[in-house]
């Protein structure tokens, strides 16, 4: 009897320590900052390695300038040979492309690799590694990186460990995804700290129509008194030089304040610069998926495995896709739950990309269809009128062209090209 | 009498208003006009809102404490609600936001006139 009740515990011992480790670290992870979270991931590569037995355990991720799995997060077993795992695509390459395919591989004897594998077998017997299993990491959805448990003797991988290590991976997943978030909005606040964000759009306005009215005022007055002269025959030469002088000073004075106004919209270090459309598409959708999420909106984004890159300016971008991402977002606004879809997608031709922002709303408008992109049209009642305006701007600064996609499909659609680098005029 | 502290504008208005054949005297300050000896009768102001250490209204308001109430036209370049609230409180026969046109100027400029009793042929035209 005794006996039987030490074999019980025995038994589920294991299991109820993993799941206390597992919840231990889905709360810590939630309780920890954005910018301690590498730390957070090592301390806990450590926890779980031990607990599983194993004698190294890595995490690695895709690099986003190269597509490369790289190593960011390592353990050794202490008294075991740390190994360098810089770039694993280049040290392993089959696992690398079973991995970015989303595959999990598991060993018991790394002899067992086939015949592909030779290359990376060899890297892994030159660091004594005998058996181990690497789960594919998964950041919204997509293959982002991998974990690897490693062991220097041969071991026999049962189930549970396996899924155990997919448990683990997935928090680190969700951790990462939160640390690339923070980092992404934090990019796009530096990158968004111009005028526009910072100034409130009606205290703009109001300051620049004052400016502007008063050298147009000077000016109409001062036409309608020479045409009054001249018809009155009054042809006091010195006034009507005076008159011609003071209106070519104002239209001066105007141009003097369009140019300031530009240079202040576009500040300087908004360099024209390689922009991945793609990534940005990406960036976009995460940034915003909270609050799509939150609205009962599906956002989706829907491109190519790959697109050429365009020269724009990066800042300038983001702010076209958000001026034409929260208009989609609005025109939902009042569809019925499950049919609020907006979606992002991009394609190329041979010398444009074409960027669409499509939601599945009312439409446009037919009585604003003609000057859409017009500075001050609006349908919405607390609507500046100049989102479609300065999106326009950017785009035709960039060298393309932004319209509204004649009625395909019930909605609307807004497409802009962007012409690809190193065809940009 | 016109006040505005932008030179242009004062002296595109006074061209204007001259040239539709009224007498014009144009100050670039406030208290320039307010040390003036002013005629007591056919005497209009057009004055900006936003002048130097006083308001349009204001200046209006110190004239008429003074004895010289004058029929005023407001001028401003600033259409916002401040503004338009604080003109709507004024006694002003007209408040136009520039660019003004001629004709909406004139008209006014008639009325001011007009509102002077016994001075209804705007004798103030030279």
């Amino acid at each position: 009897m005794e006996q039987e009740t030490a074999d019980c515990i025995v038994r589920h011992e294991a299991p109820v320590r993993f799941e206390t480790l597992l919840s231990e670290a889905s709360a810590a992870f939630i309780r920890v900052l954005a910018d301690d979270i590498d730390s957070e991931i090592e301390s806990w590569l450590q926890r779980f390695g031990t607990m599983l037995g194993v004698h190294k355990a890595a995490l690695f991720q895709i690099d986003r300038i190269d597509g490369k799995l790289k190593a960011t997060h390592i353990w050794f077993e202490p008294g075991v040979p740390p190994n360098i795992l810089a770039t694993f695509t280049a040290d392993y390459p089959w696992m690398a492309s079973k991995i970015l395919a989303g595959e999990m591989l598991v060993f018991d004897d790394v002899n067992d690799a086939p015949a592909e594998a030779a290359k990376d077998l060899l890297e892994v017997q030159k660091h004594k590694g005998k058996s181990g299993v690497t789960v594919p990491l998964r950041i919204g959805g997509q293959v982002a990186g991998a974990v690897a448990a490693v062991s220097v003797v041969k071991r026999k991988w049962n189930a549970e460990t396996v899924q155990q290590l997919q448990q683990i991976t997935t928090i680190f997943g969700i951790a990462l995804e939160r640390q690339q978030s923070a980092a992404l909005v934090r990019k796009l606040r530096e990158e968004n700290q111009n005028v526009l964000r910072t100034v409130p759009m009606a205290e703009i306005t109001a300051s620049l129509a004052h400016e502007l009215n008063q050298p147009l005022g000077a000016i109409l007055n001062n036409a309608q008194a020479v045409r009054r002269l001249l018809s009155a025959k009054r042809l006091d030469v010195e006034d009507l030089k005076d008159a011609a002088e003071g209106i070519i000073r104002d239209v001066g004075r105007v141009g003097d304040i369009v140019r300031h106004t530009r240079e202040a919209f576009h500040s300087v270090g908004n360099p024209k610069l390689s922009v991945d459309v793609r990534e940005l598409l990406f960036d976009l959708e995460r940034v915003l998926r909270s609050d799509a999420k939150s609205r009962g909106i599906s956002l989706r984004v829907s491109v190519p495995p790959s697109l050429p890159c365009v020269i724009s300016n990066r800042q300038g971008l983001i702010q076209v896709l958000m001026n034409l991402i929260l208009n989609a977002f609005d025109a939902i606004e009042e569809c019925p739950e499950g049919a609020r879809q907006v979606e992002l997608s991009a394609n190329c031709t041979s010398t444009d990309i074409h960027v669409r922002v499509h939601d599945t709303g009312k439409g446009i408008d037919p009585r604003i269809s003609a000057q859409l992109f017009s500075a001050f049209v609006t349908t919405k009642p607390s609507g500046t009128g100049m989102g479609l305006a300065i999106a326009r701007s950017i785009v035709e600064k960039s060298g393309g062209r932004i319209w509204a996609v004649q009625k395909m499909r019930p909605g609307t659609t807004i497409e802009f090209t962007l012409p690809i680098e190193g065809r940009a005029l | 009498m016109i006040v505005d502290d932008d030179e242009s504008v004062l002296g595109a208005l006074a061209r204007l208003i001259r040239s539709a054949g009224f007498k014009v005297r144009a100050f670039s300050h406030p208290r320039a006009l307010l040390n003036e000896q002013l005629p007591t009768r056919n005497i209009c102001l057009i004055a900006d809102i936003y002048l130097p250490e006083m308001r349009g209204d204001e200046l209006c308001h110190a004239l008429a404490v003074t004895g010289h109430a004058l029929p005023t036209i407001l001028i401003t370049g600033r259409d916002d609600e401040t503004t338009r609230s604080m003109v709507e409180r004024s006694e002003a026969i007209a408040v136009l936001f520039k660019p003004v046109d001629e004709r909406v100027l004139l008209e006014a400029i008639s009325r001011c006139f007009n509102s002077q009793p016994g001075n209804s042929d705007a004798a103030c035209s030279s």
